[in-house]
């Protein structure tokens, strides 16, 4: 049996007065890609950045119930949601890199958690990262180009590169390829095959061909609840509730 | 003759072209119905391009002719005024012509029977010059208009001749601009070429004594005044320098403060309190720093056991810093929070504080908008005049000490054109040299600023 990386606890979020998730409680499990599916506007992203604690950054949004990281509670009087991030990196809908070089942008997070004691080794570790993105033959000759004029599934493999380079032990992926075109696709779940090794992937996807692909686990939410929660072969072939099975089939969502 | 004044031929010009826009917006519809066919654009669109046509020409003739017309009769009356009297010399036959058009006005009483002729002759024919431009006009506008109306074919596409016309517009709006620029400059330019035609170039812009005094007796003493403009341009670099060390600081730090920290609430409360400060007219600013700053320094100055004068650059420079901060910090506010959330997500998400995060990522983002910010306000420090002569002083010294009076170029210029002044007069001439200089230097400072920010802008899309 694998270890459990987070364990959340009937956590329930709200806007305002408007509660965007409810009782979610759901166990993931170290290294493996979990995905979460269901319609637009059913709170999966929201739970996602409950999980790094992205949502202190938005404005009356307040969170209940708890989230344990390796058993620990990360809303707890201990923690720093810096030190969380760095611990639980992020990959977004849009891909968002920087302003600056590819080699700046590979190199933020290192430099700024003080990660490389000299630059031969932020050398490395942005090679390295670039290597596990498999994005290193394609920027290797133009480190010093800006990373925003590459393409756009390019920029979100930087962006995960960029993620990977703080070492993190999760990341989070709030719907990775939803801009993308399939060859981006493609690669991007590859990527995420290969690194799901050594990192413990959460993914939200609207494409349940895309969280069928590659997730071992799937949770299908639905306006703020957790329906269902299983093996990503089980949900897709025998769900055990009717909504699940509604949704998946495409006759709602 | 009816009388025809502008104003009335304006409106009669008005309806015309209304009554073409309905008439056309009708018409279509009736054609496009015999031919059988919808017509290509909206009907509305018809009726636009013949109201265009309508009172676009005509309108042309009517400011031509508005323009044009009364001065070609004052130049008929002044052939006819040196016809009847040969010997006059041209300023005297000016005056008369001055006194004709009064007379035809009934502002002033005839004294004389020939003028009063030539006053009666000259009505009848600005009388006579109206009633044509009147005609003119209105003919030009109903024929040209029955004539695109009636020539609109509904397989002809009006909406892109209308949406032409409106492009034409904003280019003509955008080039005015330019072309008033262009027109200040060459104004400042010959005014400042006569100046260099009596004072050496090089020892106005090289110069280190400034005393524009000029004798007005040739035994006086003083008898040359003496340009030479560094004094004066130190004297406007200090007090900006002394401006923009309170306004950048300030104003960029409470930007940051609005854009990233700040509730809501807090923010709604204190950038439009900002911003009132930008509203208080100079001259309260002038007396503000005159009676209350320039004291203040002095006597702490006085504590400290520095000599301190009671206009100094410091306490005008500080005050104008006061003023300049709300331009840099509403305005970078604006760019702060331009920055797409997108990017401050993702260094969050990476484990960056809120602090690296405005330095790292939002700071170089905004950069290019800070430059243009911080130019704005230092414009609007090299131009500030009234808190200058209030509290600065106007004694030319050359010096950098912030606790010297000191002197701007604003503020020569002020007071070398105000009072009584000839315009030939070298003394009033020079300030155009000073306006030139200060144009410039404001020029090169923009075209710096703009390269930085070039080299420094990381632009995000």
């Amino acid at each position: 049996m694998m270890s459990i990386k987070f364990r959340t606890k009937n956590v329930e979020v709200s806007y305002g007065d408007k509660k965007a998730i409810r009782d979610i409680s759901l166990n993931i499990k170290k290294n493996t890609i979990t995905a979460l599916i269901g319609p637009s506007g059913c709170g999966k992203s929201t739970f996602l950045r409950c999980l790094n604690r992205m949502n202190d950054v938005i404005e009356n949004c307040s969170i209940k119930g708890s989230v344990l990281l390796d058993e620990q509670d990360i809303y707890g009087p201990d923690i720093d949601p810096v030190e969380l991030r760095a611990r639980v990196g992020m990959v977004f809908q849009k891909a968002n890199p920087f302003p600056k070089s590819i080699f700046d942008n590979i190199a933020y997070g290192p430099r700024i958690h003080g990660l490389a004691s000299s630059d031969n080794e932020l050398k490395d570790i942005v090679h390295n990262s670039l290597e596990k993105a498999g994005l290193i033959d394609e920027v290797k000759d133009r480190l010093n180009d800006q990373a925003t004029g590459l393409s756009g599934g390019q920029q979100q493999r930087i962006c995960i590169a960029r993620a990977i380079a703080v070492s993190p032990e999760v990341i989070l992926m709030d719907e990775p390829c939803s801009a993308l075109d399939p060859i981006a696709t493609a690669k991007i779940e590859e990527l995420m095959n290969e690194i799901s090794e050594t990192y413990t992937i959460i993914i939200v996807t609207h494409s349940m061909q895309q969280a069928a692909r590659v997730s071992k686990k799937t949770a299908f939410f639905h306006l703020g609840d957790l329906i269902e929660y299983n093996d990503t072969d089980k949900i897709f072939t025998q769900p055990d509730n009717e909504k699940t099975q509604d949704y998946i089939t495409g006759r709602f969502g | 003759m009816p009388n025809l004044p502008v104003s009335l031929v304006f409106f009669m010009l008005v309806g015309i072209s209304l009554f073409f826009y309905f008439y056309s917006k009708n018409n279509i519809l009736k054609k496009a119905a015999f031919v059988g066919q919808r017509s290509k654009a909206l009907p509305s669109h018809y009726g636009q391009q013949s109201f265009l046509w309508a009172f676009i020409p005509s309108a042309i003739i009517l400011l031509f002719l508005t323009i044009g017309g009364p001065n070609y009769i004052d130049q008929l009356f002044y052939n006819k005024i040196q016809e009847l009297n040969p010997k006059l010399n041209p300023s005297f036959v000016s005056l008369i012509l001055a006194k004709v058009i009064n007379v035809s006005n009934g502002k002033i009483a005839a004294g004389d029977e020939k003028i009063l002729t030539l006053a009666s002759d000259y009505k009848a024919a600005l009388d006579q010059l109206y009633f044509y431009r009147g005609l003119v006009v209105i003919l030009c506008a109903a024929l040209v208009g029955m004539f695109v109306s009636s020539l609109q074919s509904p397989r002809a596409n009006a909406r892109e001749n209308v949406e032409k016309f409106i492009i034409n517009i904003f280019f003509v709006s955008a080039v005015i601009a330019i072309f008033t620029t262009g027109a200040i400059i060459l104004s400042l330019l010959f005014e400042a070429l006569r100046f260099f035609s009596l004072y050496n170039f090089f020892d106005f812009i090289f110069g280190l004594h400034w005393a524009p005094n000029v004798a007005i007796r040739s035994d006086q003493v003083a008898a040359a005044g003496s340009f030479g403009m560094i004094p004066v341009l130190v004297g406007t670099l200090l007090i900006s320098f002394i401006a923009m060390c309170v306004a950048i600081p300030i104003g960029l730090f409470s930007a940051i403060y609005l854009a990233e920290f700040a509730s809501p609430r807090t923010r709604d409360f204190v950038k439009p309190t900002l911003e009132i400060l930008a509203g208080i007219p100079t001259v309260v600013y002038g007396y503000f720093a005159a009676l209350t700053a320039a004291p203040f320094f002095r006597e702490i100055g006085f504590s400290l056991g520095l000599d301190v004068s009671s206009e100094s650059a410091l306490a005008a420079g500080a005050v104008m810093g006061i003023m300049i901060i709300p331009f840099i910090s509403s305005l970078s506010d604006d760019v702060i929070r331009a920055v797409p959330q997108s990017l401050r997500d993702g260094s969050m998400g990476l484990g960056a504080t809120k602090a690296e995060t405005i330095y790292n990522v939002v700071l170089p983002a905004a950069v290019p908008g800070l430059v243009g910010a911080v130019l704005l306000a230092v414009s609007r420090a090299i131009g500030e005049t009234m808190i200058v002569v209030m509290a600065a002083g106007l004694s030319a010294s050359l010096t950098v000490n912030p606790l010297d009076s000191v002197t701007t170029v604003t503020v020569q210029i002020v007071s070398l054109l105000t009072g009584d002044t000839e315009f030939d007069d070298i003394k009033t001439l020079s300030a155009f040299g000073l306006g030139l200089a200060l144009f410039f230097f404001t020029l090169l400072l923009n075209i710096f600023a703009l390269s930085i920010s070039r080299r420094l802008a990381e632009r995000y899309d």
